[in-house]
């Protein structure tokens, strides 16, 4: 039983081995067998002429025996040449039956072999008689009829023999014929069958192949299925996405659109609920934009996290109003196992008609990746269309990330300088340190930009240290530098950097600055927890003398800064509250609190953007302590500053600007 | 008188028979067509004129596997010379016995009318006059039986079918 299945499992493998087998055995039976029937058809020609032959011996003596008489009774018919003919072809045909082939039948066939040697010996002996032969002389035909008298019965025995022995030879051809037939049969069936059982087999073996691809293509649909699909959510995934959008592209004059979403607030869900909900939620989703879709075709696909995208036929309308119809539903209250959860969704769409003629269709995601970027910073919950100005923002911007590290590393960034007043005693007590980075493409770039994109790639503190290196070479040339301080500002963020408190430290100790000359803007986004690394940086800066800043009230009064020990020894004003104070009573009486809860806190308050004169007095009525603006000093170069610091007799000495 | 008229032509008779030989008038062979419309005489001339080859071959009615040298003409140069064109032949002998040739093997294989064998003009004793031969030492095919049985000897008559 086990040998048998052994034996079935390896079927497949000995196929085709037995089938070559078979061939390989039907050859050589085949071609035996053929030889066989051929030899037999050889033999029977070669002993039916030869006893044919030898039956004729006593029709060709009798003949010669009669002519003979004939002509020795002189019948006019038969000429002596007749005779001698008759004679010739007697002794021919004895000659040949001497031949040891023709001997070698008689002897197989029992015939009379010593009357063929005995004739050869006599037969001079009967040309001699015929010799004799007178026409017309009776008496001469004695010789010859003693011959005949001799060997006439021999002869008619011999020839009789002969003639049984070919019939018997005839009949035994008969039967090899029919045997042959048979045979023959046989092969011919046998190279049917072998036929038959070929072609099954090349069938057997179409088919199964056929089978086999179809299997193999069957798993490879399913594992392409399977890769294609978002295994949370069950729709399109990142892969199937690209998939169909190649497909679409393939399609020329196809009418379609490309739509981003994302959700804002997801994060929270899953930090605050946890990871089931946030699955559950990103199910709801995709059941949100399957069932958002209309008459038109819409595919929807998650690039994983919260991200989600959706290609739908049609133009740009249509693209807009799923758009707005899936941000409205994402953002109505769920109820998902008991628990209610709101979140909204961003969403940015850019139409096929968007391309330029020489985009790829891949462009497409750049651009409602670009329209979702925006929709975001334009607060979320909404959906942006692409336009062609968000392409040139994006290339302005990719641009000038790429450049920015070399401008940095060249120098090609500088540091300008903005002096710092004190209001009330009118000295000057500081020096802002901004980037100043005129591009020959697009310009002088604002320093809140320069910095923002220096941040963004991961590059605001090289640029940070940078222009302070400047600022303390630069200072480091005046002898009366001792009241000065120096202002920058730093992406909250940068203090969790490894590294940057260190190098910022040993700066300060290079350059022999001392505690409370580098006061430090905190900007940016804050962190929604300080983290070790932040503690440690802010710990060792404040340590060694750095005062903090910031512009953000929040920030001010965080109550996380009591742990951390982060005081915020100025607050600044923004330079849109300054302006707004002309003319708003609301904006003082904002100015006059954040003054107040200054003066609290144990900061100093500095405004920003004091760019009139009638701001330094409304400044100076409000009781703020410092000021920065156009109406004070300039921007400067650093060759603008230090011709400006000589200007000045001495840190004490104020001065403004008319 | 008598007596000697009577040995005369016994002599006669005598040098009529020693004449074996086909005498000059004599023809070798005839090929005629089946329907008897047309016959042509194969005399020494005739075969003089078609001009003869000379190969050297075992011979079948013969003992041993000695070779002999066998002349005379191309079987295929005296059907062309007497202009018989026929797909099939039955050569009949002295002895009447008779045999079909198709004319391929006159065309292609090479087969003669044999009227010398080792120098000698061959005589009915010895298969002559005329002997279909074919150089069947040249080729191994020939030595099949059918090939033999197609090698006439005392070639009496060519029917053209």
């Amino acid at each position: 039983m086990n040998l048998l299945g052994k034996v079935l499992g390896r079927l497949p493998l000995l196929r085709f081995p037995i089938i070559l087998s078979l061939f390989l055995i039907m050859l050589p039976v085949s071609y035996l067998s053929l030889a066989q029937i051929s030899d037999g058809i050889n033999d029977r020609l070669h002993f039916s002429a030869r006893l044919e032959e030898a039956s004729r011996l006593e029709l060709e003596a009798n003949t010669l025996f009669s002519k003979a008489e004939l002509f020795a009774r002189g019948d006019p018919r038969v000429a002596a040449k007749d005779v001698q003919l008759a004679l010739d072809l007697l002794w021919s045909r004895v000659n040949v039956m001497g031949t040891k082939s023709y001997r070698k039948v008689q002897a197989d066939d029992d015939l009379d072999e010593a009357l063929i040697g005995e004739l050869l010996g006599a037969m001079p002996r009967l040309e001699a008689a015929v010799n004799t032969l007178q026409p017309g002389v009776a008496g001469s035909y004695r010789g010859v009829d003693l011959f005949a008298t001799q060997y006439r019965e021999r002869v008619i025995a011999f020839s009789d023999a002969a003639n049984k022995a070919r019939r018997q030879r005839l009949n035994m051809a008969v039967q090899t014929q029919l045997q042959s037939v048979t045979n023959l049969k046989r092969i011919q069936i046998a190279y049917v069958a072998l036929g038959v059982i070929a072609v099954v087999y090349v069938l057997v073996e179409l088919f199964l192949t056929r089978r086999l691809n179809r299997r193999l293509n069957e798993s490879i649909e399913e594992k392409h299925e399977l890769l294609c699909t978002d295994h949370l959510t069950g729709i399109g995934n990142r892969a199937s996405f690209e998939d169909m959008l190649r497909t679409l592209k393939a399609i020329s004059g196809a009418d379609f659109a490309v739509i981003y979403f994302d959700l804002d607030g997801f994060k929270q869900v899953n930090d605050t609920l946890g990871h089931g909900m946030g699955d559950m939620l990103l199910k709801h989703v995709a059941a949100i934009l399957l069932a958002v879709r209309q008459s038109d075709h819409a595919f929807a696909f998650r690039f994983g996290g919260d991200e989600f995208a959706v290609v739908l036929t049609g133009n740009r309308e249509t693209a807009r109003h799923y758009a707005a119809r899936a941000v409205q539903k994402i953002a109505a209250p769920a109820t998902l196992d008991a628990n209610v959860v709101q979140v909204s969704a961003s969403a940015g769409y850019s139409h096929v008609e968007d391309l330029r003629s020489v985009e790829p269709v891949d462009a497409l995601m750049r651009n409602a990746d670009l329209a979702l970027y925006a929709a975001k910073s334009a607060g979320r919950n909404c959906v942006q269309s692409f336009n062609a100005g968000l392409l040139i923002e994006y290339e302005r911007r990719t641009y000038l990330e790429d450049a920015l590290s070399h401008a940095i590393v060249e120098g090609a960034v500088e540091a300008s300088f903005q002096p710092v007043f004190d209001l009330q005693s009118r000295r000057l007590c500081a020096v802002k340190v901004v980037p100043r980075w005129s591009h020959n493409a697009y310009g002088a770039i604002a320093p809140a930009e320069v910095m923002e994109v220096a941040d963004s790639i991961n590059q605001g503190a090289a640029l940070l240290l940078s222009l302070l290196r400047s600022t303390f070479n630069l200072l480091g040339r005046l002898t009366t530098q001792a009241e000065l301080r120096i202002y920058a500002e730093a992406s909250e963020n940068l203090f969790s950097q490894p590294g940057f408190a260190q190098s910022l430290f040993e700066l300060l100790e290079r350059h022999r600055v001392g505690p409370g000359h580098l006061q430090i803007e905190l900007t940016g986004k804050r962190s929604a927890t300080y983290g070790e690394a932040f503690l440690a940086s802010i710990r060792s800066l404040r340590d060694a003398g750095v005062i903090f800043a910031t512009s953000d009230v929040s920030r001010a009064i965080d109550s996380r800064n009591r742990l951390a020990n982060l005081d915020f020894g100025t607050l600044k004003l923004e330079r849109t509250l300054v302006e707004e104070a002309t003319r708003s009573e609301r904006s003082r009486g904002i100015i006059q609190g954040l003054s107040a809860m200054a003066v609290k806190m144990g900061a100093e308050v500095i405004a920003e953007g004091v760019d009139r004169r009638e701001d330094v007095e409304r400044l100076q009525r409000l009781g703020i302590a410092l000021g920065q603006g156009d109406a004070l000093a300039p921007a400067m170069t650093p060759d603008d500053l230090l011709r400006y610091l000589a200007g000045w007799a001495g840190p004490s000495v104020v001065a403004f600007r008319r | 008188m008598l007596s000697m008229t009577k040995s005369l032509a016994a002599l006669a008779v005598g040098l009529a028979l020693t004449c074996t030989t086909a005498l000059a008038s004599e023809p070798y062979f005839t090929i005629r067509s089946a329907d008897g419309a047309k016959t042509v005489e194969i005399t020494a001339e005739a075969i003089e004129k078609a001009g003869s080859v000379t190969f050297k071959t075992t011979l079948p009615g013969t003992d041993g596997e000695e070779l002999h040298e066998v002349r005379g003409p191309l079987m295929q140069s005296l059907l062309d010379q007497a202009g018989f064109a026929s797909a099939e032949y039955v050569a009949v002998a002295l002895d009447n016995y008779e045999i079909d040739v198709p004319a391929e093997d006159f065309a292609t294989l090479g087969a003669i009318a044999a009227v010398e064998v080792d120098g000698k003009p061959l005589t009915v004793r010895d298969k002559g006059p005329t002997w279909i031969v074919y150089p069947r030492s040249d080729n191994a095919a020939l030595t099949d039986p059918i090939y033999e049985s197609r090698s006439v000897w005392q070639l009496k008559e060519l029917v053209a079918k």
